[in-house]
């Protein structure tokens, strides 16, 4: 062996492999001081984000009750099989024995396990309204479905079926754009249940409560080993309705029956081609005009808020949003209608205000007007002539006898002279209408109220700019703001601003505020909240002036020549007298629609009754009729109120 | 081992040995012996609460993997007193009987004697017990490795290259078909560490290097690597990816970092408690002293492997001959290798290769062939002076 020139050499490669050595280490070293110095804290928070899950349940909600305390919405208590970790659960083995023990097919459950609407680890509902079997099956094979989870979970629950269904409203997953920054600070999760529509909607403060918060020690399996921390669930507060289940149910019963009469009568006594009136929908409004609390909103055709309860399937929800007839649209706040004869209170309101008609001055009815120089003719249409529903000629009347046999010529001279800009100002006419609450929300407490329209220069001038084919010019007529005065033309009110018109009327000039809700009790039965009527506005309304449109209204029903004296035929109207207004309001292409504003007792009015119904001929044939049956029930004078008599070939 | 009839026997040594019999067991580094100790002690704790809570939760034996581990270990502690026993100088005049038998060992593994289990195939099934050859194989390697290249006296050219590459190729090759990369790499390590001393000339290891860089960028391009393997491989680079690869790293990680500096206490580890790193009794134990024990119990473990580490290193430099540098080297190679490739892998900065932490990871071959290891380095340690 020469070691004496080996030696050096093989230590040097020694040294060497000594100093790779010590560069390995120091590698070591100075990554463990990296992880756990400088990153400690970030894979600390990793740490506990892996092992602590939090896991939020929701708290029932509130109940919903109408005034008397009757429970309009509870909740009922449905068994929820959810996975909470769909990659980890992705196993076919465990979904096809899921399957089997849920009684589905394999496709579905992996179509619904593998659903991209939720997030990787949010809980993904898998069945709902599990029988308990199936749920002490699973909670006894926990370990063989690592991350399923069986929970209680309060559900929706109608008493009454479909009944104020529009007020209630329909509760279902918040969405993404539900999911404000504003609520994800309040603590709403995706997946929570939120308020949609209705009461559901605007009283969601209340009735959601405090969702339950779970911590838990969970290992990697998804298996829970402990609970860290637990705060229950609070159930929401109960919300007092002002509506009594009663007059609801007879609004929409009423409604729905004098629809459906309705389709069994020819429109030919209405001008129509002679088949029957489609009558595809209408509104019915109860308000109390002593304080405008909401007694009923009926709206037909409506849906069946049980069709919501755990989540609604596309295809029905599909089938609701593409039905013509727009079962989920709130006719009462959402329904724009032209009011024809009955929007004739607003025009007699400017015409007071503004001196242009008085309660004792006389006007001689031709059966037309004539606006410019054409002659006008009694039989055949001449332009610029306004003519009375079938050219009728009423000769000598005053305000009182031109509201109950609704003479539109009276109403067109009011349209005409208050069209004086110089003399009446701008929009003479419609600051009349404006004051009884057309043309803009009434604040009812719902969601999603339309405003409505009373037309004038401006609002013609603005549409003109928006859609000019539509109109010849954007100019402002005479012949506009006469077609205004009998609630033609372009002018537009929901059911509900027309009840509430007509309720402020029937107060003395009151506007109130329509609210839908009494107050909010706790689950202990506090009272939290009352909510005070509220008045919006007040008009003058001279004692003078309201004792001839009174009596005009009155007469509607009462008088020999009223246009629903046919219609209150055999009501008692001595002991409960019934001031009304008819309403026929032309619609291009279609039959009109049939309205009846009307409020009862008219010498100490507790009732504002208001029905509308679409394609369905004249006011007093088809909506009076339905109206007289609503005061039957509220007056109680019959306790099973007989079938709705549709009037035929009847007045406007 | 004392019945197999000797071939060849070195006059000059059994002659020392017959004048001073005592005189080795003077000179054994009991540093060396109780850090290999200390260590499977250590091992056997992380091991537990490891394990513990997992075996707990499944109604078994929480002690389950501590008993077994501590079989192995006092297995390991007799073979290491039994490898100090018959000089090293005898032992290397068998080289190519454990040479042989080592590569007959593999060969039969991959035959349908051999165990299948994740989809590899590692072991016989001895009993309860599962014995892994590859683990022996490194052992025979280092002795083959260093008598051979002993033998050519630190001239090596090319063609003395040529047959020890040709010699670590066969069970290198066995031990990837089986497949287990990372054992076949270690082979590699040691390999390499005997090269560098054994007195390969520099221009040789350059090329040799070289070819092993683009080697590994060949098979991690062309795919010969199954993808699993290749997700392993690549994961350290690519934390962002998907792979349960980069999970188990990222669960690996989080483990140590939340440690912190002193650890979050013994048995008090989510991470290790809740089994979020996965294989945490074998490949990943490094994770459970880190979340448990902190920079602190790193730091103490680390220098532990410093320790048997420096005292090889001197046994290497004050070894009596070349085959005794060579062993040391051998087997300090195998130890730095397995140590900076399993504690870089569980801190994402070596790929993911299953390779056992000397000493620590759960594993009878494992441990038993480690402590051979260290048996042969107090072997020579022993004998420097004989």
């Amino acid at each position: 062996m020469s070691t004496q020139s080996e030696a050096p050499s093989a230590q040097s490669r020694l040294t060497v492999l000594a100093v790779v050595v010590v560069c390995l280490f120091a590698a070591l070293f100075a990554r463990l001081w990296f992880l756990q110095v400088i990153d400690a804290p970030s894979a600390n928070a990793a740490a506990q984000d892996n092992s602590v899950r939090i896991v939020y349940t929701p708290a029932p909600r509130g109940r919903i009750l109408d005034r008397n305390g009757n429970v309009l919405v509870d909740n009922t208590v449905s068994e929820v099989v959810s996975m909470t970790d769909q990659k980890a659960t992705a196993e076919p083995g465990v979904i096809s024995q899921l399957a089997l023990v849920l009684n589905v097919s394999d496709a579905s459950l992996e179509q619904l396990v593998n659903s991209k609407q939720y997030g990787p680890y949010d809980p993904v509902p898998l069945a709902q309204n599990v029988s308990p079997s199936v749920v002490v099956y699973l909670r006894e094979n926990q370990t063989a479905f690592p991350n399923v989870q069986v929970q209680a979970e309060a559900e929706r629950s109608y008493p009454y079926g479909s009944v104020g269904a529009n007020i209630l409203g329909y509760v279902g997953q918040i969405d993404s754009q539900e999911l404000t920054p504003a609520r994800k600070r309040a603590g709403y999760q995706p997946g929570d249940v939120i308020g949609k529509t209705g009461v559901e909607a605007a009283f969601e403060s209340y009735l959601r409560g405090q969702p339950g918060v779970t911590k838990l020690l969970v290992n990697s399996k998804g298996v829970v080993l402990q609970t860290l921390a637990s705060v229950p669930p609070v159930q929401g507060h109960d919300v007092w309705l002002s509506i009594d289940i009663n007059d609801q149910k007879l609004a929409e019963q009423s409604l729905a029956d004098g629809l459906a009469a309705t389709r069994l009568t020819s429109d030919r006594g209405a001008g129509g081609p002679g088949h029957d009136f489609t009558a595809p929908g209408g509104a019915v409004v109860i308000l109390d005009p002593t304080n405008g609390s909401v007694l009923a909103l009926a709206t037909n055709p409506t849906y069946n808020p049980e069709d919501f309860v755990g989540g609604i399937s596309e295809a029905k929800f599909d089938q609701y949003l593409n039905n013509p007839d727009h079962p989920l649209i709130d006719r009462t706040i959402q329904g724009v209608y032209a009011p024809g004869s009955t929007f004739k209170l607003g025009t007699a309101i400017a015409g007071l205000q503004t001196g242009v008609i008085t309660p004792t001055q006389y006007f001689d009815d031709r059966g037309y007007l004539q606006v410019g120089s054409n002659k006008c003719n009694p039989v055949f249409p001449v332009a610029g002539c306004f003519d009375n529903d079938n050219h009728q000629v009423y000769g000598r009347i005053n305000l009182t006898s031109a509201l109950t046999v609704s003479s539109d010529a009276y109403f067109y001279q009011i349209g005409v002279t208050l069209n004086d800009e110089a003399k009446y100002g701008v929009d003479g006419l419609q600051n009349g209408d404006k004051e009884v609450g057309y043309g803009s929300p009434t604040g009812i407490d719902l969601p999603n109220e339309a405003a409505g329209l009373v037309p004038d220069a401006t609002s013609r001038a603005k549409e003109y700019a928006e859609f000019p084919k539509d109109f010849e010019t954007g100019q402002w007529f005479t012949g506009d703001n006469v077609n205004t005065a009998v609630g033609q033309g372009e002018v537009g009110v929901t059911p509900l601003q027309l009840a509430n018109a007509y309720a402020s009327f029937a107060n003395g000039g009151t506007v109130w505020v329509p609210q839908i809700a009494l107050k909010v009790t706790t689950q202990s039965g506090k009272v939290l909240q009352t909510f005070a009527p509220q008045a919006k506005s007040h008009y003058t309304l001279q004692p003078d002036w309201r004792a001839a449109l009174l009596s005009g209204f009155e007469g509607v029903t009462a008088a020999s020549n009223g246009t629903a004296y046919a219609a209150f035929s055999g009501f008692p109207l001595s002991q409960y007298p019934v001031a009304g207004k008819t309403g026929t309001a032309q619609v291009v292409g279609k039959d009109p629609t049939s309205v009846f504003a009307s409020f009862a007792p008219a010498t100490d009015p507790q009732f504002t009754v208001v029905a509308l119904m679409e394609q369905s001929g004249y006011g007093a044939d088809a909506a009076a009729p339905v109206v007289r049956r609503i005061y039957e029930g509220l007056f109680n004078l019959s306790p099973n109120p007989g079938q709705v008599q549709i009037q035929s070939g009847g007045k406007d | 081992m004392a019945s197999v009839p000797v071939s060849r026997r070195s006059v000059g040594m059994s002659g020392s040995s017959r004048r001073t019999p005592a005189a080795p067991w003077r000179h054994v580094d009991f540093g060396l012996a109780l850090a290999a100790i200390g260590v499977s002690g250590f091992g056997l704790l992380m091991i537990y609460s490891a394990t513990r809570a997992n075996l707990l939760s499944e109604g078994l034996d929480p002690g389950y993997y501590l008993k077994r581990q501590a079989v192995f270990v006092v297995v390991g502690v007799v073979v290491m007193g039994l490898t100090m026993l018959i000089d090293y100088r005898r032992l290397r005049d068998f080289a190519p009987v454990f040479y042989i038998g080592s590569v007959l060992a593999l060969l039969a593994i991959l035959s349908p004697l051999g165990k299948r289990a994740l989809g590899a195939q590692a072991w016989f099934q001895v009993g309860p017990y599962q014995l892994e050859p590859s683990e022996f194989a490194k052992i025979a390697l280092i002795i083959g490795l260093a008598a051979i290249c002993a033998n050519y006296k630190g001239k090596m050219g090319g063609r003395e290259l040529c047959i020890v590459l040709a010699l670590s190729a066969v069970p290198f090759a066995l031990i990837y078909k089986q497949p287990d990369l990372g054992t076949a790499l270690v082979l590699a390590a040691i390999l390499f560490g005997v090269l560098l001393v054994g007195g390969v000339k520099a221009r040789h290891l350059a090329i040799l290097m070289g070819v092993g860089v683009i080697a590994v960028a060949a098979v991690l391009h062309f795919g010969v690597l199954k993808a699993y393997q290749r997700a392993r491989v690549t994961a350290f680079l690519d934390s962002s990816s998907n792979s349960e690869a980069t999970y188990n790293l990222n669960q690996s990680k989080i483990a140590i970092g939340s440690g912190g500096v002193d650890g979050k206490g013994l048995f008090k580890g989510t991470q290790t408690n809740l089994s979020y790193v996965p294989e945490q009794q074998t490949d990943f134990i490094f994770t459970a002293v880190g979340e448990q024990l902190g920079l602190i119990g790193c730091a103490l473990l680390l220098s532990l492997f410093v320790l048997m580490v420096w005292r090889t290193w001197r046994a290497a430099t004050t070894a009596r001959d070349a085959t005794g540098t060579l062993i040391c080297v051998g087997v300090l190679a195998m130890f730095v290798f397995q140590i900076f490739e399993n504690v870089g892998m569980t801190m994402g900065i070596m790929p993911i290769a299953g390779i056992p932490l000397p000493f620590m990871s759960y594993g009878g071959s494992a441990i038993v062939a480690s402590f051979a290891a260290i048996g042969l380095v107090l072997n020579v340690q022993m004998r420097r002076y004989s």
